[in-house]
């Protein structure tokens, strides 16, 4: 049974989650989004996010999952049914089981491509770029060579003409989840956490090292350099402020990078008990996460783009996270001496990066199959891993465009997302309320939540979040619908791929709430606190006493 | 067109600026955030690793 897992140490369990939550968007998807909305002022809604979306919301997150352990409970639907104190709560807890497994479908996928690249740099040298080829040439080589790799062009490429490079290391890749999943939460996530979480450090450090001692690596364009890269970055535009979309992008990132509503950490944290802190380790595990995206892809990955790249090829391959990772970024190793260490090493760090956040991604769904089933945990990883070959496979097959994967990414991992982060703080700060909430948050705490905190998580971070997704529904949804529905009067047919991927999606909803209600029935014959209308056994037990 | 589409076409179609050379605001930007997280962190795991875990 999952209950009998446990975290090693709080050491342990911070750079666990610390580990999920940073991943490939803290070094390239962070850097393009601050260039493009106002540099160095993009900081200003950044950190107003952080304080008032990312850490108030994390709190409630962690306090949630530690409480709902102590009744007996690890996953997501559990844990909302006694926090929201009913079935809609509950039904509504399933998309943290939906989010982590269909993220997965398509996210080791990303993994494996890292290994793969960190594999071509230390073992052939790079990705076959000709440095006497124009710069736009080689990022056109480059992107062609991506394209290619990732089987964009029709569907079924990757499984053409036997088996390809892409798939050697999705076999790898997945085997290396399985394995750490396998061994378990201490012996495997926390184990492997605790030297990838430094070595990950070590690595971005030598490479931020090397990118701010380049200098002007052309001496044919002085113009290109790194303190231009770095004025790239970080000079601040003042104007952006005031646009809208400066505020929602700030937010937007914070958001997903720290992993609040993934059903990761709510998870990750009923594995706790009931005196190990909450409120420093949520604090500690989002700290880290903002030091890699900062202190490290905010330094690293654009000031070299634009040293070797100049400015306007930057700028054109900045924002999205496979353009600047695998389009842009091969040149600037290309032109970097000793570039294919350091190619290696960077694509290292990334896969590193990725194998965290995967790693988590199972563990939701683990614990959801052996509380509600009664399955043994061997068993709930076999079937959770036959699954997740299953959609690997069907996002490996559908590649064209990538379509299958964006699908996914945008439905489930992102608009998912903002629905069950506001679940959560609803249930938090209005079902259970938040005296409630910020004592059992204290239980244990090294130090205290500022009590202005309790204004912002009941007020402010639901309107933030309601804001913000408001925005994002207007700005983003109305294009993926018509990806799926299609638009007569624009000739724009229904995307059939996108169909099928929401067959999926439906196919996953159905089998976690059929699996669901049979947990229900299971729960209330063993006589746990399904709607959370008692204290937890250890609150009680002493007074029986 | 919405308002924020329109706002995003702008900002995507907007020219890179001529000079980036790093300007002060831009140090002053920059190491204030870079500095606020190094010191968050900093202080978040010293506290972690010095401070005893609580017995259940």
């Amino acid at each position: 049974m999952s209950s009998k897992q446990a975290w090693g140490s709080r050491l342990g369990v911070i750079l666990a989650v610390a580990g999920s939550a940073v991943g490939l968007g803290n070094f390239l998807r962070f850097p393009g989004n601050a260039a493009q909305n106002g540099g160095g002022a993009f900081m200003i809604p950044y950190f107003c996010a952080l304080l008032l979306l990312g850490i108030p919301i994390g709190w409630a997150e962690w306090t949630m999952g530690r409480y709902g352990g102590r009744k007996g409970f690890h996953s997501a639907p559990a844990i909302m049914g006694v926090w929201g104190k009913g079935s809609i709560a509950r039904y509504l807890g399933g998309i943290g089981i939906l989010i982590p497994v269909a993220v997965y479908f398509w996210y080791v996928l990303v993994e494996s491509w890292c290994l793969a690249y960190c594999w071509d740099y230390l073992v052939h040298g790079g990705i076959g770029l000709d440095p006497a080829q124009s710069i736009p040439e080689q990022v056109q080589t480059s992107s062609a060579h991506f394209l290619d790799f990732t089987g964009q062009a029709s569907n079924g490429s990757n499984f053409a003409g036997g088996i390809s490079e892409s798939l050697v290391f999705w076999i790898v890749s997945t085997i290396a989840n399985v394995w750490l999943i396998y061994r378990g939460l201490s012996r495997g996530i926390e184990t492997f956490c605790k030297w990838a979480m430094p070595a990950m450090a070590v690595c971005g450090i030598v490479v931020l090292v090397r990118v701010l001692t380049l200098g002007t690596p052309d001496p044919a364009h002085p113009d290109q350099n790194v303190v231009a890269g770095l004025g790239y970055m970080w000079n601040p535009d003042f104007s952006a402020l005031s646009n809208a979309e400066t505020w929602l992008a700030a937010a937007g990132q914070i958001f997903f990078s720290l992993s609040v509503g993934f059903g990761v950490i709510i998870n990750y944290s009923s594995y706790m008990k009931r005196k190990d802190d909450v409120v420093l380790s949520g604090l500690t595990a989002s700290a880290t996460n903002e030091f890699f995206e900062v202190a490290l892809g905010g330094l690293i990955t654009l000031t070299a783009a634009v040293a070797f790249m100049g400015i306007a090829t930057t700028t054109a391959n900045t924002g999205g996270t496979f353009s600047t990772g695998f389009n842009a970024l091969p040149v600037v190793f290309a032109h970097m001496p000793a570039g294919r260490f350091f190619g290696g090493i960077w694509f290292f760090m990334l896969w590193l990066a990725a194998i965290t956040s995967s790693l988590s991604m199972l563990q939701p769904a683990q614990a959801f199959l052996e509380e509600a089933l009664g399955m043994a945990k061997n068993a709930a990883t076999s079937v959770l891993v036959l699954v997740c070959l299953a959609g690997n496979v069907f996002v490996l097959w559908f590649s064209k465009g990538l379509v299958a994967l964006d699908t996914l990414d945008f439905w489930v991992g992102t608009f998912m997302i903002f629905v069950m982060a506001g679940v959560q703080v609803i249930c938090f700060a209005w079902v259970v309320g938040m005296e409630r909430g910020m004592k059992e948050a204290h239980e244990g705490a090294q130090m205290r939540i500022p009590a202005f905190y309790r204004f912002i998580i009941k007020y402010v971070s639901p309107l933030y979040l309601l804001a913000v997704f408001g925005a994002f529904c207007w700005q983003k949804v109305p294009g993926y619908v018509t990806q799926i529905l299609g638009d007569e009067s624009a000739g724009i047919p229904p995307n059939h791929d996108v169909l099928m991927t929401w067959l999926v999606i439906f196919g996953l909803i159905a089998a976690i709430a059929v699996i669901t209600a049979l947990g229900v029935r299971r729960w209330r014959a063993q006589g746990l606190d399904v709607d959370g209308t008692r204290p937890p056994d250890d609150e009680v037990a002493p007074a029986k006493r | 067109m919405p308002l924020l589409a329109l706002l995003t076409i702008a900002l995507q179609d907007a020219p890179a600026p001529a000079s980036t050379a790093l300007r002060v605001d831009g140090w002053v930007f920059m190491i204030l955030s870079v500095s606020f997280v190094t010191l968050l962190v900093g202080w978040c795991f010293y506290k972690v690793l010095t401070t005893p875990e609580q017995k259940s």
